[in-house]
């Protein structure tokens, strides 16, 4: 590269010191302050899906337990029905024909 | 002169009022070494907001290992860094395919999406050339070239915001250097030779 090349080009390079520094546009941090009150909210209140799945979870979990208490309450040994004594259990209906 | 170190406990603790005490002193700062990779006054806004917002959220995590200044340089840095990452990859996949040279792929920037606030008028197609020249530089070269010679910080305190030492950085803007004056050369192919 020839020097007057070089040259042309550290100047070229130079006009980088000549941009001046940009400022924050205004109003930027009413817009920060927004997003930041905007996530809090979000992060506040559960968003409706995840309700819906919670809710139906919990109605899984709950009629699962029913269903096994109910298991467990059911009497395992067989009771047989009293017998009521003016029943007749034997009818000899035919016995004299 | 507000103490830092109380504001950003204050900033851990919730409080909005600390958080805008630290944005008046660093938010001009951050936009112009922003500006610097986005070239555009509106996505370095966006990324303006986003470097505060997690300088609000994060506020309590920060161990006071650095300065704050280091820690907020290195927030903008790496936001900076993936919005461009971000714009490359959805320029790729993009449909604007006219956006590509036909025969490397590489992305073509228009001087209209250049906006600098800080370039005026006369300069604007110069300093469009450098900065799509320093665009072609890669992540740490690029921002040890920035942070040096356009936010004018010491290469000791760029070396503490990129985790490298200052011989490293020095390095950086050299080679960074001679990558621009190639680009530029092809940008300029006919000037400066006598």
């Amino acid at each position: 590269m020839s020097v007057d090349k070089e040259k042309w080009l550290e100047e070229k390079l130079g006009i980088i010191t000549k941009i001046e520094r940009a400022k924050a546009p205004e109003g930027t941090f009413t817009k920060i302050q927004q997003k930041i009150s905007k996530q809090n909210g979000e992060h506040s209140k559960p968003r409706f899906e995840w309700v819906a799945v919670a809710a139906v979870i919990l109605l899984a979990v709950s009629s699962n337990a029913i269903v096994v208490s109910n298991y467990f309450s059911v009497s395992e040994v067989f009771e047989p029905p009293k017998k009521d004594p003016y029943v007749i259990s034997e009818f000899s209906l035919y016995e004299n024909e | 002169m507000i103490n830092e170190e109380c504001c950003i406990r204050s900033i851990a603790s919730g409080s909005e009022e600390a958080l805008k005490q630290l944005y008046l002193i660093y938010s001009d700062r951050m936009y112009n070494t922003i500006i610097s990779y986005t070239n555009n006054a509106e996505d370095a806004e966006e990324v303006l907001q986003d470097v505060f917002i997690t300088v609000f959220h994060t506020a309590s995590r920060f161990k006071f290992d650095s300065s704050v200044s280091t820690w907020i340089y290195r927030i903008a840095v790496n936001k900076s860094l993936d919005l461009l990452r971000k714009r490359n990859s959805q320029k790729r996949k993009g449909l604007f395919t006219s956006l590509y040279k036909k025969d490397t792929g590489e992305i073509q920037f228009e001087i209209s999406d250049f906006d600098h606030p800080g370039v005026e008028m006369e300069n604007k197609e110069d300093a469009w050339l450098i900065f799509r020249a320093i665009d072609t530089l890669n992540e740490n070269q690029k921002t040890a070239f920035i942070l040096t010679h356009i936010e004018g910080l010491p290469q000791k305190e760029v070396g503490e915001i990129m985790n490298l030492t200052r011989q490293s950085v020095n390095s950086l803007v050299q080679r960074a250097k001679v990558k621009l004056k190639i680009e530029l050369e092809k940008f300029y192919p006919h000037r400066g030779n006598k």
